[in-house]
């Protein structure tokens, strides 16, 4: 295959992990909150538990989300948070995502 | 095609109230105001209440106020909108209320003296009649000076917690104080708490049917 004439090395970079639109849902309600537990994350994003907890294993297993068990009283709750990992990821793909569009209405 | 810019500070925005949307802040503060008024009634004529029915009457009040408050969250927001810590910005908005709450306390513990002053010492009195006329002899200053003194407590909770009924809130909650006053009757400031406590179950009930309960891992493990 023949390489483009034109330069689209910045699509080639975008995170294919944050792009999915359901996970790009998921770490955008994360960015703006400290913590969250399932019970917030399923509410704010409108998902099933199991269509969540597949997301939440991709973003943990690439370190973009902290996962920590905790209890309140004797009702078990889990905390989902962004990590620093994850927070500088999402700010980079907007911030490329930007650059793209921009670059793309001036053509 | 339904497109819209995904725009960080409304999601915050709209996920922020959702945690008062729950009407228990409401029925705690009624609760309070109404339990207040227990003490209006040594005061002002409308029942007679003896000191050791009032302390009873007052702590009742108070322990149901804050209890329900507390088993509320526990058992009926946190099941259904869950567990949820916001940022920094909320954080820094919630100091400067605890300190904007400190500055008006100053602000009214001083107006209180210069009153007492006012009364008590007739050199002040002189002076100040002048400038501020002779209102001893009604009721209405006074309502209107008292009405002032719990309006902005409440104004600067609904701005700094971002809960636009509270404004709603303060108003009631001056009338009643006001109203008090100015027809010298203690009900008015109970019958204020009351409104505010059937404002937060309709708001409690909107908020249940609008989040029912669903099943989470947490809860099966």
């Amino acid at each position: 295959m023949s390489s483009p004439e034109t330069d689209f090395s910045g699509i080639h970079d975008i995170d294919r992990l944050v792009h999915e639109p359901t996970r790009l849902m998921v770490i955008a309600s994360l960015y703006v909150v400290e913590s969250a537990d399932y019970t917030f994350l399923m509410r704010q994003v409108g998902l099933t538990w199991g269509n969540l907890s597949a997301h939440l294993s991709k973003l943990e297993e690439a370190g973009y989300i902290q996962v920590e068990k905790t209890y309140r009283g004797k009702r078990p709750y889990t905390l989902v948070r962004l990590s620093d990992l994850g927070r500088t990821t999402f700010k980079n793909y907007v911030s490329q995502m930007k650059t793209i569009f921009n670059d793309l209405d001036q053509s | 095609m339904n497109q819209k810019a995904l725009n960080l500070k409304e999601l915050e925005q709209l996920a922020y109230p959702r945690t008062y949307q729950d009407g228990l802040l409401d029925i705690y503060l009624g609760g309070i105001l109404a339990s207040n008024a227990v003490f209006a009634f040594t005061i002002f004529p409308g029942t007679d209440l003896d000191s050791l029915q009032v302390i009873i009457y007052y702590l009742i009040g108070m322990g149901l106020s804050t209890l329900v408050f507390w088993l509320g969250k526990r058992y009926i927001t946190l099941p259904r909108i869950g567990l949820v810590t916001f940022g920094p910005a909320r954080h820094k908005r919630a100091r400067d209320l605890i300190l904007a709450l400190a500055v008006i306390a100053v602000v009214q513990v001083l107006v209180v003296f210069l009153q007492m002053g006012f009364l008590v010492s007739p050199s002040l009195r002189s002076q100040l009649i002048p400038i501020l006329g002779d209102t001893s002899s009604t009721n209405l200053p006074i309502a209107i000076v008292a009405s002032l003194f719990v309006a902005p407590g409440m104004l600067l909770i609904a701005y700094f917690m971002d809960i636009p009924r509270f404004y709603y809130l303060a108003g009631v909650v001056s009338l009643a104080v006001f109203l008090m006053i100015l027809l010298d009757q203690a009900w008015w400031m109970a019958l204020g708490g009351v409104l505010i406590i059937l404002l937060g179950v309709i708001q409690l009930f909107r908020f249940l049917r609008q989040y029912p309960l669903e099943s989470t891992p947490d809860e099966q493990s």
